[in-house]
């Protein structure tokens, strides 16, 4: 291990998370991206428990369904696909009695009643589940028939046993898969040198960041610039959340144990806070590559180039040309590694070259993706005005002119004081609707909308959908803003930086001295 | 600094580099290796003959792993639409394959007629006289399995209760199909 981090995760691990977005379902892709990232989210701060247990119960209640005489699993999960909330219901609609246990749906929870244990699921939380038992039919697939056997007929211990079956397999699989010890040294390492040069979050500076590559600690190897980028990012931010969050003391009462989720409660709820700060309340870590799958909101091309900034949130502004020299640079280290893979004159040849693109180059790809983002919301605005819902108006109303966004803003106030709190959506979408008449922008807004739309042929807006399916066009919409603004803020960052169109290249020239020489220190000069 | 804080610190790090490393956008994960992973309802969608599978690839994976065969086989077992056993008289110790000409179930007929115009080919006729709404829509899938090997074949929709295939003579899998050694699945 001289020149590559081998990095914790096994190539296997990563094509089989590959491959639950890309198993096909009986229409389309049988999994949404987005609980497949959820799942993952559990898997990599190991908190895997809650949801084996919340599954148990589930496959409790599918291997004790009376209109199953075998393989229910098979059937409830992978023939039926009984994983959309819809379907769940219909599936459960009859409720389950039998000696050791009841199940039946209410309006809001499915409700499972074994011995003493008493446990509700959401049907909405059906899907993530789903990629769960998929995970673990994968991992090993004589599982199945195992529940089921266990399950048929079994009391609250059989369930209990199930959870921690399926926790130790989990825990058996990933210590082959990730091993911790990788991930420890290189946090170890960054922490020091942070440390040695006095650097926290606030005062981290695009230079120190190129100062770590061209100096690295001499453990563990760092080669590649985005790999340096984003562990000194991610340290830094884990780092800054511990000191400084009003969660420390908090955190600080959970840890006694250095060990690893042990599977004990402690470990648990360490777990779960990790898996909370780290993904459900960071400004710092956003994924949204399921904007890429079903509906197909933006096209990878589209999306890519926010994907840095996403990851790593406020940083990305106060570091505006690290991701610069990420975008330009961590793209030309890739083709050289990829030309070193080839031969030595392939590399040679290309150390020789400068990178395809310049800094400004990274700005316009930003600024394009913008424009695609701003213009699929302006088709989901038509697709939800189609449907008749008001939320089109949120859309619309960032994107009319000021002067009209004001008086709509104003009208839409007064209505909020005059509609009565009974007054039903569609009535609403009326009112809108009316107002719009009279507002020939807004009318020619929402031609454009419509166009659009038409011209719109991606995978999810081809036909309108149901009006069943139009929550993911509004998480897809939000999102959507998310990124817009996230872009929009470092945009401004890079304008700070290039005063009078000319800095930018001054310091793209700069550092194209400054990474060729590294890059031939790295990857040799054969013909010197 | 504690070691409890300091194991906070590592393990918000290490959720964050490892969820990162996962999910690496498909060019760079390209770079590192080609590996393609297969999930169990890869298996059950080519059971179903589901044609979004790519066929090809999960059969070659298929026949690397016998783990992956033996679950493959189960569930075949379990969901064929049709099957057609191994045939009893298929005992002989030569070497060739027990050839035979047609098979017949209560559920489906298989022959093959040699092609008048060009030798070496011949048509697979496949006739299902009861057949269900997906044969309609997507075809038909045939698997052919020995103890060592599954060899899978697609045929277009059914019309009029039956679909041809037109095929080489020495096609392996024509072979197989009509090899007694071998058990077929239809999907």
């Amino acid at each position: 291990m001289t020149n590559i981090i081998n990095y914790g995760i096994s190539e296997t691990l990563k094509a089989l998370f590959a491959q639950l977005k890309d198993t096909p379902g009986r229409d389309g892709y049988k999994y949404h991206a987005k609980d497949v990232e959820q799942i993952s989210q559990h898997i990599v701060c190991r908190n895997y428990g809650s949801v084996c247990y919340e599954l148990s119960f589930l496959c409790w209640a599918v291997v004790n369904n009376p209109q199953y005489s075998s393989s229910s699993l098979l059937n409830f999960f992978w023939l039926e696909e009984n994983i959309q909330p819809k379907r769940f219901r219909q599936a459960f609609s009859q409720a389950i009695q039998t000696t050791s246990g009841q199940v039946w749906l209410a309006e809001d929870y499915l409700h499972t009643h074994i011995g003493e244990l008493e446990f509700t699921i959401s049907p909405t939380r059906i899907s993530v589940l789903a990629v769960m038992l998929e995970l673990i039919a994968s991992i090993e697939p004589a599982q199945l028939s195992k529940i089921e056997t266990l399950l048929l007929g079994a009391n609250a211990q059989a369930i209990k046993q199930l959870s921690s079956d399926l926790q130790k397999l989990i825990y058996s699989y990933l210590k082959e898969h990730i091993p911790v010890a990788s991930t420890q040294e290189r946090f170890r390492a960054i922490s020091t040198w942070l440390k040695q040069h006095n650097l926290t979050a606030q005062r981290l500076t695009d230079q120190d960041v190129l100062n770590f590559w061209l100096n690295p600690p001499e453990q563990p190897s760092y080669i590649k610039y985005s790999t340096v980028l984003n562990d000194l990012l991610d340290a830094t931010i884990a780092i800054e959340v511990i000191e400084n969050t009003l969660n420390a003391e908090y955190a600080l009462s959970l840890v006694s144990s250095s060990d690893f989720n042990n599977g004990s409660e402690q470990g648990e709820v360490n777990a779960d806070w990790v898996q909370d700060t780290v993904f459900a309340q960071a400004e710092n870590s956003q994924d949204f590559s399921w904007l890429c799958q079903s509906p197909k909101f933006l096209t990878l091309a589209q999306y890519q180039p926010i994907t840095p900034l996403l990851s790593h949130g406020k940083l990305a502004r106060q570091l505006p040309l690290s991701f610069m020299r990420l975008a330009i640079f961590g793209g030309w280290q890739s083709v050289l590694v990829q030309a070193k893979r080839k031969s030595t004159e392939v590399l040679a040849d290309k150390l020789k070259q400068s990178p395809d693109h310049h800094y400004q180059y990274y700005a316009d790809q930003l600024s394009h993706s913008q424009f695609y983002c701003n213009q699929v919301q302006q088709v989901i605005a038509h697709i939800f005005y189609s449907l008749d819902s008001p939320l089109f108006v949120g859309i619309m109303l960032k994107r009319l002119p000021v002067a009209l966004q004001q008086t709509l803003k104003v009208w839409m106030q007064q209505q909020i004081v005059d509609v009565s709190v009974s007054e039903a959506e569609t009535d609403h979408f009326l009112h809108v609707q009316q107002w719009l008449s009279q507002h020939p922008a807004a009318q020619t807004w929402l031609m454009e909308a419509a166009n659009t739309f038409k011209n719109n042929n991606k995978d999810g807006f081809k036909i309108l959908p149901a009006v069943a399916q139009l929550d993911i066009y509004q998480d897809g919409s939000e999102a959507l803003e998310h990124c817009q603004q996230i872009v929009e803020r470092y945009l401004v960052e890079i304008e700070k930086l290039n005063h009078e169109n000319i800095e930018l290249a001054a310091i793209y020239r700069s550092d194209l001295c400054i990474f060729s020489n590294r890059f031939k220190q790295i990857y040799g000069v054969p013909h010197a | 600094m504690p070691e409890h804080q300091h194991h906070l610190k590592e393990q918000l790090f290490t959720a964050k580099t490892l969820y990162r490393e996962l999910h690496q956008a498909p060019e760079q994960q390209a770079q590192h290796s080609n590996a393609k992973a297969w999930v169990f309802n890869d298996l059950v969608q080519l059971t179903q003959g589901n044609p979004k599978v790519d066929a090809q690839q999960l059969m070659q994976h298929i026949n690397q792993s016998l783990t992956l065969r033996r679950q493959y086989m189960q569930l075949l077992q379990q969901l064929a639409f049709a099957t057609s056993p191994v045939q009893a008289a298929a005992s002989s110790a030569a070497s060739s394959a027990a050839r035979i000409i047609s098979r017949k179930s209560a559920e489906f007929e298989l022959l093959f007629k040699p092609d008048k115009q060009f030798s070496g080919q011949v048509y697979v006729i496949l006739k299902i006289p009861h057949s269900i709404e997906k044969h309609h829509n997507q075809g038909v899938r045939i698997n052919c399995c020995s103890n060592e090997l599954i060899s899978s074949i697609h045929f277009p929709p059914i019309v009029d209760g039956k679909t041809q295939l037109l095929m080489e003579e020495s096609d392996q899998k024509f072979i197989n199909m009509f090899d007694a050694e071998f058990a077929i699945y239809l999907s």
